[in-house]
């Protein structure tokens, strides 16, 4: 998996951790660009559902996926908490929208284990894997795939 | 090829390209007026191209410039008339040069055989009026097949497939490679390759098969075979079309790009650091330095020996700069046949000499060498004087002079001071001042905004005062960018003369051309785009314009028909007309035509007026020649020209009167990525629709909606307008149930309406919008790559409050319209 940060000596994987949906998720801290609060998005018809529309961020126009929805889970309002997550991946900057962030963890290696039957929430495929931080469980995302969906719905 | 070759190879190629500018537009001239002044001017542009030929090395192009020079030469010496069959031969001289310049540029040399071309160059002054071989010197070259850019393409265009393909492209047509398998069971694979090429054949026309038909035919193939084929279709109608036949797949179909990679005379010799500050000195002391490759026989027993003699001989020549593979690497047979020096001497001959005493060496190429770092001082010096070394045996001392004098006059005028900037860095360039704008545009509102609370506040007023000098400064830096990134339509418009007169002679008409403002000023993203539109537009005025010379005898009109190509600034625009003294457009013709093609009834034909009539031309599928000609070509009607045209966001008009002759009149903008647009609300979000498309707009009521045919029209000046609801066009994830209010049902509570009237002459239609906002100059910026491309937008924008607008595409919104209802425009 690109995305798995693996530093040989720590064996440790840096990952920015949020939630959505009373449920913790995470992703690889190499692929964040920031985190800013929700600001107004401007709506661009004729888009998937979860597309919530763009944003001006400093003069460039980012996309906002509405994490929840396209992760198939319930919908709820947004807070004063609520950010969204600028990512940079491939090709695309996209801004993931979520209830709240946490914070950045470190989970070592060896305590994230594969996708079980234990998440029903979501799809599976989203997920490369489960990780553990006081005795809260964290959804490691694949974030290629949740992207990557896109582009089947979009064509 | 090495860097420093392509920097090279770039001077000659653009001389060269400068010389031929010149050559085909005064060979044109020559026709009207054979002055001596012009005549000289061609002499030496052709003597120039000749020397400069010669110095790259390129024997066959200066072989045939030569001949062409000696032409005009004896054209200067009045020895020889202007003749039809004598401007032929040079122009057919011309085209091979083209050609051979294109292999040039892209393999460094060019394997185009000339000696018909020359012959008949030759023949002219003997016979004057002989008449012209109808193939002309490249036709008859023997079709040595190039080697193609790509390994896995065994198929290869000949010069004259390439001619070809050129003249399809310049009808609009879009080459592909093919490749085709036949199943490996089919019982005869030869007949179904056949009927593959049968079934192209209607769809595209066939420039070049691998193998040839006769070994097709003969099933001298593997189960696949390749084509390239130009068509007006898309690669998936040619999918089709082969697929429609049992047995046969395509299993590959890409865009084809000529771009022949035959043995390049490549050096990948450079020079370092030391080699440079040697070379420097070299030239100072009036060495040349050339870049050798050389040869080791293949059966030489001690390569490395021989490598490093022919080094040692080369040492005694002259000073080598650069030796590559270094030679360490020589010494220890570490390089494959051939290695590469770089050496100063007194000339060309001595080193020639010393390898020619050298056994089991050959030298592959010899190439004078100009070191890219040296690009600021003069690079004709070099050029100048590697010609007088090269032509001397052939011409006489004086005439040499002569032209290193004309040339470096030349420099000295033709070259004020201008640095070459990289395209993408003026477009980077662009795209910051887009952000500047629209930070100006913000700091002057909130400006506003401030004042209201601390208006008294002295800061305040200089804080206003920089803002507008902010404002002031940015938008001369806009204009100042936009300026940089202009070009004059000469560069488009250079190569329609010609073309005219090709058409003209093809159809035995006899037109004099006029091009008027071709130092107007255009944005490099227009120019590169309006050139197609533009030369089928002209090519329809001579085609179905402009009359045979005996009709217009007996229409008492001068039988030379006339054809006008004008370019002027006006206000924001660019505007270009083409226009003609033919015959006109008919617009009873016209609506006889729309009626048997079905596009429209009688009545409707009928309650046409004449106006609406002409713009039918604009229709699609509809051509009112009577049979297809190859001048206006197939299938690429006006209402291509219109509809590429509206993709740049520019209008055309037609006006025409029969017997007299048509104009029409394009409306450009200046840019393509800055555009004004008026400022629309729908359902909360803002839209720009291009103010270049917006006709007007209006204030309705809600009881002047009519409906006909189940859709909502309003009547304006005595004619239907069908009306769109934007909020239809662009339904909206959130606020839907609420915001979505249908305009002709009684949901909306206000009395009154907002209407965009949208398009251009006859296709207009009304967009309902919730308000206007009002009109702004607006940057486009894509909406990226994750939601990619919609229908009906063609970007976005942000304003000066920071906010987004969606950018309106009117054409997409219109064919959206049109098939969402079934519309028909301007009943």
């Amino acid at each position: 998996m690109a995305t798995v940060n693996q530093e040989a000596v720590v064996q440790e994987e840096q990952i920015v951790a949020f939630h959505l949906s009373d449920e913790c998720y995470g992703i690889d801290i190499a692929v964040i660009q920031e985190i800013i609060r929700r600001q107004t998005v401007t709506q661009v018809p004729r888009t998937p559902e979860d597309i919530e529309g763009i944003i001006n961020l400093r003069g460039r126009i980012v996309p906002i996926l509405n994490l929840r929805s396209r992760l198939g889970l319930p919908a709820t309002d947004y807070s004063t908490k609520s950010r969204v997550i600028v990512v940079a991946l491939e090709e695309y900057t996209v801004g993931l929208e979520v209830d709240s962030v946490i914070g950045v963890l470190r989970l070592p290696e060896n305590t994230i284990e594969k996708p079980s039957k234990l998440i029903d929430s979501i799809d599976a495929d989203c997920v490369r894997g489960v990780g553990k931080h006081n005795d809260q469980l964290i959804i490691l995302l694949n974030l290629h795939h949740v992207l990557r969906q896109e582009d089947a719905l979009a064509a | 090829m090495s860097e420093d070759m392509a920097q090279f190879l770039g001077v000659f190629l653009q001389e060269a390209s400068e010389q031929m500018e010149l050559l085909e537009r005064d060979i044109l001239r020559l026709e009207q007026e054979a002055s001596p002044e012009l005549l000289q001017g061609i002499f030496r542009a052709a003597h120039t191209l000749k020397g400069s030929s010669r110095a790259m090395g390129l024997t066959s192009m200066g072989e045939l410039t030569h001949a062409m020079e000696d032409l005009f030469d004896e054209l200067r010496n009045s020895r020889l008339t202007v003749s039809t069959p004598l401007i032929d031969a040079l122009f057919a001289g011309l085209d091979a040069l083209k050609l051979m310049m294109e292999q040039v540029a892209s393999t460094a040399s060019t394997d185009l055989d000339t000696t018909a071309l020359v012959t008949r160059l030759r023949a002219i002054p003997a016979g004057q009026a002989s008449p012209a071989p109808a193939a002309s010197g490249k036709k008859k070259a023997p079709p040595k097949e190039k080697k193609q850019h790509s390994a896995e393409w065994k198929v290869a265009l000949s010069p004259e497939q390439q001619n070809a393909m050129r003249d399809a492209q310049a009808t609009g047509c879009s080459i592909y490679g093919l490749k085709i398998s036949v199943a490996a069971d089919s019982a005869m694979k030869g007949v179904r390759a056949l009927m593959a090429l049968q079934a192209l054949e209607k769809t595209a026309s066939l420039l070049a098969v691998s193998p040839d038909e006769d070994a097709l035919e003969n099933e001298q193939f593997e189960h696949c075979f390749e084509a390239v084929v130009a068509t007006h279709q898309s690669d998936a109608a040619l999918k089709q079309a082969i697929e429609s036949l049992s047995e046969l797949t395509l299993t590959q179909c890409q865009p084809w790009e000529d771009t022949d990679s035959a043995d390049r005379s490549a050096l990948h010799i450079t020079l370092s650091e030391t080699g440079y500050v040697a070379y420097r000195e070299a030239v100072a002391n009036n060495l040349r330095v050339f870049g050798i490759k050389i040869e080791v026989a293949r059966d030489c027993v001690m390569k490395s020996v021989r490598a490093l003699m022919t080094l040692q001989a080369l040492e005694n020549a002259g000073s080598i700069l650069a030796v590559f593979p270094d030679e360490d690497a020589l010494e220890n047979e570490q390089f494959d046949l051939q290695f590469e020096v770089i050496v100063a001497s007194q000339n060309e001959q001595i080193l020639q000499q010393t390898m020619q005493k050298l056994n089991e060496i050959r030298m592959v190429t010899i190439v004078p060498w100009l070191e890219e770092r040296d690009a600021q001082h003069p690079s004709s010096g070099q050029m100048v004087q590697t010609e007088t070394k090269s032509a001397e045996t052939v011409q006489a001392p004086q005439t040499t002079a002569a032209t290193q004098a004309g040339a470096a006059a030349r420099k000295n005028v033709a070259q004020p001071q201008t640095v070459r900037v990289d395209v993408t860095r003026l477009d980077n360039l662009l795209n910051l001042i887009g952000e500047l704008v629209i930070d100006r545009t913000r700091i002057a509102q909130l400006c506003t905004q401030i004042s209201l609370v601390a208006g008294n506040l002295p800061a305040m007023e200089h804080l206003t005062e920089a803002a507008a000098h902010v404002g002031r400064i940015s938008d001369q830096l806009q204009d100042e960018i936009m300026k940089a990134r202009m070009l004059p339509i000469d560069s488009v418009f250079n190569r329609f003369p010609r073309m005219i007169r090709d058409l003209a002679q093809k159809m035995n008409k006899e037109i004099n051309f006029v091009m008027e403002g071709g130092d107007t000023e255009l944005d490099r993203s227009v120019i590169e785009v309006v050139g197609d539109p533009l030369i089928h537009m002209l090519r329809n005025s001579v085609d179905h314009g402009v009359e045979m010379p005996e009709e217009r005898d007996k229409a008492g009109k001068p039988r030379i028909g006339s054809v006008w190509l004008r370019a002027r600034h006006q206000e924001n625009h660019i505007v270009i007309e083409v226009q003609d003294d033919g015959k006109g457009i008919d617009p009873d013709k016209l609506r006889e035509n729309a009626v048997k093609k079905g596009i429209m009834t009688k009545e409707a034909a009928a309650r046409l007026t004449d106006k609406e009539a002409i713009n039918l031309i604009f229709a699609s599928g509809f051509s009112t020649a009577k049979e297809v000609t190859d001048v206006s070509g197939r299938g690429v009607g006006m209402d291509i020209v219109r509809s590429n045209l509206q993709k740049l966001g520019a209008t055309v008009e037609i006006e025409s009167k029969v017997g007299e002759g048509s104009l029409f009149t394009v409306r450009l903008p200046l840019t393509l990525a800055i555009i004004r647009g008026l400022l629309v609300t729908v359902n909360a979000v803002v839209f720009a629709l291009p103010l270049n498309s917006v006709v007007e707009t209006l204030l309705i009521s809600r009881e002047s909606i009519r409906k006909v045919k189940r859709q909502p029209t309003i009547v304006l000046r005595e004619h239907t307008l069908p009306l769109v609801n934007m909020h239809d066009l662009f339904p909206m994830h959130h606020k839907a149930e609420e915001m979505q209010a249908v305009v002709y049902t009684d949901r909306q509570p206000q009395e009154e309406i907002y209407v965009v009237v949208v398009g251009t002459g006859d296709r207009q239609i009304g967009l309902v919008v919730d308000a206007l906002v009002g009109e702004q100059e607006v940057v486009i910026k894509t909406l990226g790559k994750f939601i990619g491309d919609i229908r009906g937008l063609s970007g976005c924008t942000i304003m000066g409050d920071g906010q987004m607008a969606l950018i309106a595409d009117i054409e997409g919104i219109m064919t959206m319209a049109s098939e969402r209802k079934g519309l028909a425009y301007a009943a």
